[in-house]
């Protein structure tokens, strides 16, 4: 599948348009919008900024939006998480650098992991959390794929994303030993594609390191792109 | 609204639209180029409008999909957008052109597999979608895409495997 996935890239990269091309259009595309919209030209860096940062001070300055920000109990559902996400939105603005982007991607995987380990500990249903997570690992892997230059912290994050993605497998293992039947009549589209392993999981005498090696061969497009960056 | 919110627009969507339309219209840079032009203007033109509760991704894309059944449709032909996509240059019933490199066997092998799991790996995999944004483009949640996308991946191997395996005769033919 590794192949097929360089060859992909391959052709994404044969398929771009010219940078003579996108510079070209986009000079006649904003010249365009100045005949269009002559009043609004101007891009003050100051306006751009003042909102969120004011947003960020009033929100955190409230006791409430730090406890919504900081805790792994306010999670999907929860009345405080529009204010977490908010928060989060706001804080995503500022990462513009390859390697800001990368931490970032890398400490908000963290939240959904902690908030997923959180929900495990009380026995809630994760399942939803689960695809959270896998999103949230999905950028996460995306941002390292961009840092070319800086292999020091595209080393220390991949490390990181490793141990990561071993709780997110302790997790999905957990959430599939104890789904009961029920749960599995109206299991959404996010196990469906492990329904198979669970089956073998549950009759085998698997070790937890082969449920492990199980796990990924359901999921293999994880493991292959850590395969990939390394 | 300002210039700089649609140049952003523009940077984050241009590679993707091009993208889509190069695929459909036999890889023709020039064609290509000139349809990019043209659903941008319309976006510029439509920006105002545009409701940001909306995915961008999905909006564009709508505007893309449009402007090429029009083009086709002012050329006297009515096609079939997801059905059209990485036809190789040539191949239109009349003289069917060999392509021996390994691209031009991808191409092959996705215009082989059905609309549906073609259009997940063209979002992945060729225009670089998140899953995320993919979702909000066809209508799934996000879990859905990520195992359909993978499904989608194992089925186009297959296809190409049997495609290296067995070469189509004309291939042969143009080797000897």
């Amino acid at each position: 599948m590794s192949n097929l996935k360089r060859q992909l890239k391959k052709l994404q990269a044969s398929s771009a348009p010219t940078d003579e091309f996108r510079g070209t259009l986009r000079a006649q595309l904003l010249a365009e919008h100045a005949n269009l919209y002559p009043q609004a030209r101007g891009f003050a860096w100051s306006r751009a900024f003042a909102v969120p940062v004011a947003l960020c001070v009033v929100v955190m300055t409230m006791g409430t939006g730090t406890y919504a920000y900081a805790s792994p109990a306010v999670t999907d559902g929860d009345v405080l998480y529009p204010v977490k996400q908010g928060i989060e939105e706001v804080e995503a603005q500022f990462y513009r650098s390859p390697e800001a982007a990368a931490r970032f991607e890398a400490r908000m995987l963290e939240r959904r992991l902690a908030e997923a380990e959180y929900l495990a500990e009380r026995r809630e249903d994760i399942r939803e959390q689960l695809n959270l997570v896998a999103e949230q690992l999905d950028l996460s892997l995306d941002r390292v794929e961009q840092l070319q230059e800086n292999e020091e912290l595209r080393t220390q994050i991949i490390s990181r994303l490793e141990n990561q993605t071993g709780r997110y497998q302790d997790l999905v293992i957990e959430y599939l030993e104890e789904a009961t039947e029920s749960e599995e009549a109206t299991t959404g589209d996010l196990i469906e594609a492990v329904q198979d392993a669970r089956e073998q999981i549950q009759e085998s005498d698997l070790t937890r390191a082969e449920k492990a090696y199980l796990y990924y061969r359901v999921r293999p497009e994880i493991l292959e792109r850590f395969q990939e960056l390394k | 609204m300002k210039q700089a919110e649609f140049a952003k627009f523009y940077d984050q969507h241009v590679s993707r639209v091009y993208r889509f339309l190069f695929f459909r219209v036999n890889q023709n840079v020039e064609v290509a180029e000139d349809l990019t032009s043209e659903v941008f203007m319309k976006a510029l033109k439509n920006f105002e409008s545009f409701d940001p509760k909306r995915s961008e991704s999905a909006w564009i894309m709508t505007i893309a999909r449009n402007h090429l059944i029009n083009y086709y449709r002012d050329r006297k032909e009515t096609i079939d957008v997801d059905e059209v996509a990485f036809g190789l240059a040539g191949e239109d019933g009349r003289a069917a052109v060999v392509a021996i490199d390994d691209q031009a066997q991808v191409r092959r092998a996705l215009a082989k597999i059905n609309a549906k799991d073609r259009q997940l790996i063209e979002l992945k995999y060729l225009q670089g979608y998140p899953y995320k944004e993919i979702a909000e483009i066809v209508g799934k949640s996000p879990g859905a895409v990520r195992v359909e996308a993978h499904r989608a991946m194992k089925k186009l191997k297959q296809v190409l495997d049997k495609i290296y395996v067995e070469p189509e005769a004309t291939t042969e033919e143009a080797a000897s």
